[in-house]
């Protein structure tokens, strides 16, 4: 089973896209059909012996759209999108000039030369504008016509343009009859006022996928390197690097592929991956990963995946396989897309036939206006452009949302359930409590206990770093401690037994982590470890209590490790995996009338049943395969600052879209009636869709910015 | 009034140059990612050496 992506710029609808569902899910050998519309994303599942790629070509060829494999190939297009809003622009702004003449014209009793002299000129001017600009209308209406064979083709498979262009097409001959016929109305106004505006909405909704698709996370990389090759160094194209070449880095450049340092050290700025802005060294034989940017130093590193290859690239492809999961609300916006062109062609026809009965002047631009003013794109646009918006929002902070459904549960989430204690902590251990133990003083202890961690890259060790420390010989590092020797004997640091293994344990009433001191076996001191607490630990509980977010730690850690923490927030310690996953369930029964929802973040198998249960799962991207593919939400790093912008967005989201679709509804049930007792003039119906699609695009676009 | 007779002919074929020569600019690139100029300030140009200005 192979899937298959599609870019199809010209699916701009969600009835365009429902008819290509509809062709492709009726073939067999076509497993499943999944889309993203604000993105023009197509992603096909097919047996590729039954229906190859090419295949699959043709027939999207056939429905009348334009599929490309690559997004690239986007500008000829775009190209072409400008060269016909331009002509319908130059064109309108010449016709509806005389067409105010001709309005004035009507009232102030013209000469009819003249009056023939200024419909004429229209007619020639507008010819541009229908057959060239309009083409896609005509197109696409056609293509969705002649693939009709059974009658419910009729409901789900007519194309929106299909009203738009018996619109246009009514438009264009009546005025054309008019000329010809030496008298009557024309609408040459309404013609090239309703194709430069329906233009308009449709570029600029491209626009919005064009933005949403370019926020390309591989853009961010550079497109030149330089390579060390024997000779000298060689500035090359990103895109020619192959796996073994040895790439220079210089201060300040970013990091163009994954790969393993070999020469100088690496100070890396790993805030795209870990959103954490402090560098981390590298040293030679460690792991730099694309996308990064370097600082101080020039180092030289050995590609292991080209940037296409690279962990951003596979970043890359979740988020776009994300993004065009299939939801329940989208679905059932589209499907009422469908229904609605059929429904509104039934209505123009009423219509058309009321005036024709009682008053036939009024006929034609009634039936035009009704065709012309209903738009179900508002409707169709509603959810999926907020549901797009809020995913490329999520998307810039390091959140990958797996589908859109995912948003409506986030927005109802209360209690957020995190596994470990790394989302509060910044992984640094401190000496927070010092005990001696025996004649040292604290000053020697800690110098002794410094010179036997030098060595160590341990975290309990990075707590002595720094310190002044004696100078130490036969340093052994153990699995349970440090041994070394000095002027002052052998001296150990680490737990009990292994420093000390005769000696009975003191009593400690302490329930938190220490590490023990002992010089020729006779204990020195006890020093007493706490974590580190990450200066916006507090103001990020404060936010999230402010939203009225409740905060868990389920932890399978001892509770000696887990109780700095429980000043802070609820902690559950020495949890079993089923034990994790019976109190996510008892969270949900507790809250009222089953109404919030709880998240729970995780990184490893042992979360897996927790998580399974919980209504949002998150995990980090280290999480093994097996956790990643159970769970519907992603994070680049460890922290809570990123759920905490998944859950405002996902509520934002919804809100947008019942704006969104109270607007689009409120719309269509006043401007319909009022198009069809002819109140509405064609151009003002022209005007009034186009106004409403951008204006749903536009409230959806306001999910964009930086602060909710 | 009989100058409309000769005006608005006259505007009908100013429209079809304007179109004539949008297609151009349009075709010739132009009108291509609109926002990256912007963006020019931030390239590491070669730097144009004075030394010839003495020259």
């Amino acid at each position: 089973m192979t899937t298959s992506m599609f870019h199809v710029t010209d699916m701009h609808c969600a009835s365009c896209e429902a008819r290509i569902s509809h062709a492709l899910k009726a073939v067999p050998g076509i497993h499943a059909v999944r889309t993203n519309p604000t993105r023009r994303e197509l992603f096909v599942e097919h047996d590729n012996n039954k229906v190859p790629v090419l295949d699959l070509f043709g027939r999207l060829e056939q429905l009348g759209f334009t599929p490309m494999l690559e997004a690239e190939n986007d500008m000829a297009s775009q190209r072409k999108d400008i060269k016909r809003l331009g002509i319908a622009a130059i064109g309108m702004m010449q016709v509806v000039m005389q067409a105010i003449a001709l309005y004035v014209g009507d009232v102030q009793n013209m000469a009819y030369e003249h009056v023939r002299l200024f419909q004429l000129a229209s007619f020639v001017i507008t010819l541009p504008v229908i057959f060239y600009s309009a083409q896609p209308f005509f197109f696409n209406a056609w293509s969705s016509i002649i693939q009709i064979r059974l009658p419910r083709d009729l409901l789900a498979g007519l194309s929106m343009d299909v009203p738009v262009s018996l619109a246009l097409i009514l438009a264009f001959s009546a005025s054309t009859f008019t000329i010809i016929r030496g008298f009557g109305d024309v609408y040459f106004d309404s013609v090239v006022m309703f194709t430069f505006l329906l233009l308009t909405a449709r570029l600029i909704s491209n626009g919005l996928s064009r933005k949403s698709a370019g926020v390309s996370i591989l853009s961010l990389l550079p497109e030149r390197c330089t390579v060390v090759r024997e000779a000298s160094d060689v500035e090359i194209d990103v895109s020619a690097l192959v796996v073994g070449d040895r790439v220079l880095v210089r201060p300040g450049e970013r990091i163009v592929a994954d790969g393993v340092v070999v020469e100088g050290t690496a100070h890396v700025d790993e805030s795209l991956l870990t959103g954490e802005a402090h560098t981390v060294v590298r040293l030679a034989g460690d792991v730099v990963t694309a996308g990064t940017s370097n600082s101080f130093q020039s180092f030289e590193f050995r590609v292991q995946a080209t940037p296409s290859e690279s962990r951003l690239a596979t970043i890359e492809r979740l988020t776009k396989t994300a993004m065009s999961r299939r939801n329940g609300l989208p679905d059932k916006a589209s499907r009422i897309a469908s229904y609605f062109v059929c429904t509104m062609l039934l209505v123009a026809t009423c219509t058309a036939g009321y005036w024709i009965f009682h008053d036939s002047a009024q006929a034609l631009s009634a039936t035009i206006s009704v065709l012309v003013v209903s738009c179900p794109c508002a409707l169709a646009l509603a959810t999926p452009a907020a549901i797009t918006a809020a995913l490329s929002r999520l998307q810039g902070f390091g959140v990958v949302v797996r589908d859109g459904d995912v948003l409506r549960l986030a927005s109802d989430v209360t209690t957020i359930a995190v596994d470990k204690t790394g989302t509060l902590t910044t992984g640094r251990i401190n000496v927070s409590q010092f005990e001696p133990l025996g004649k040292w003083s604290k000053a020697e202890c800690f110098k002794l206990g410094a010179g036997l961690e030098r060595s160590s890259n341990h975290p309990i060790a990075r707590a002595f770093h720094g310190i002044d420390a004696t100078t130490m010989q036969q340093v052994r590092i153990d699995p349970y401690g440090v041994t070394g020797e000095c002027e002052a004997g052998l001296v150990r640091i680490g737990t009990l037994e292994y420093c000390s293994p005769r000696a009975d344990a003191p009593a400690t009433t302490s329930v938190k982590r220490s590490v023990w001191l002992s010089v020729n076996e006779q204990l020195a001191a006890r020093f007493e470890l706490e974590e580190e607490l990450r200066s916006d630990a507090h103001s990020t509980l404060e936010a999230f209590n402010l939203e009225g977010l409740e905060l868990v730690l389920l932890s399978g850690d001892q509770a000696t490790n887990c109780s700095d923490f429980s000043d802070y927030l609820p902690v559950h310690s020495d949890l079993t995996p089923e034990a994790k996953r019976e109190l996510v369930a008892q969270f949900k029964a507790d809250s009222i009338a089953g109404k919030a929802n709880i998240l729970m973040l995780g990184d490893g198998i042992n979360d897996l049943p927790a998580l399974a249960e919980a209504d949002v799962s998150a995990v980090v991207l280290e999480a093994p395969d097996v956790v990643q593919s159970r769970s519907n939400v992603l994070l680049l790093s460890r922290q809570l600052r990123p759920i905490y912008e998944l859950i405002l967005t996902a509520r934002k989201a919804m809100l947008i879209i019942k704006q969104n679709m109270s607007w689009a509804v409120g719309y269509n049930i006043t401007m319909i009636p009022l198009a069809a007792s002819g109140y509405l003039a064609p151009w003002m119906a022209a005007l009034g869709m186009s106004l409403s699609s951008i204006l749903v695009v536009a409230n959806s676009a306001r999910l964009q910015s930086r602060e909710l | 009034m009989e100058i409309l007779f000769v005006l608005v002919p006259a505007s009908v074929v100013l429209m079809g140059i304007a179109m004539w020569v949008f297609v151009r600019a349009v075709d010739s690139g132009q009108f291509d990612h609109l926002d990256r100029h912007a963006l020019d300030m931030f390239d590491n140009d070669e730097v144009h050496d004075n030394e010839h200005i003495g020259k």
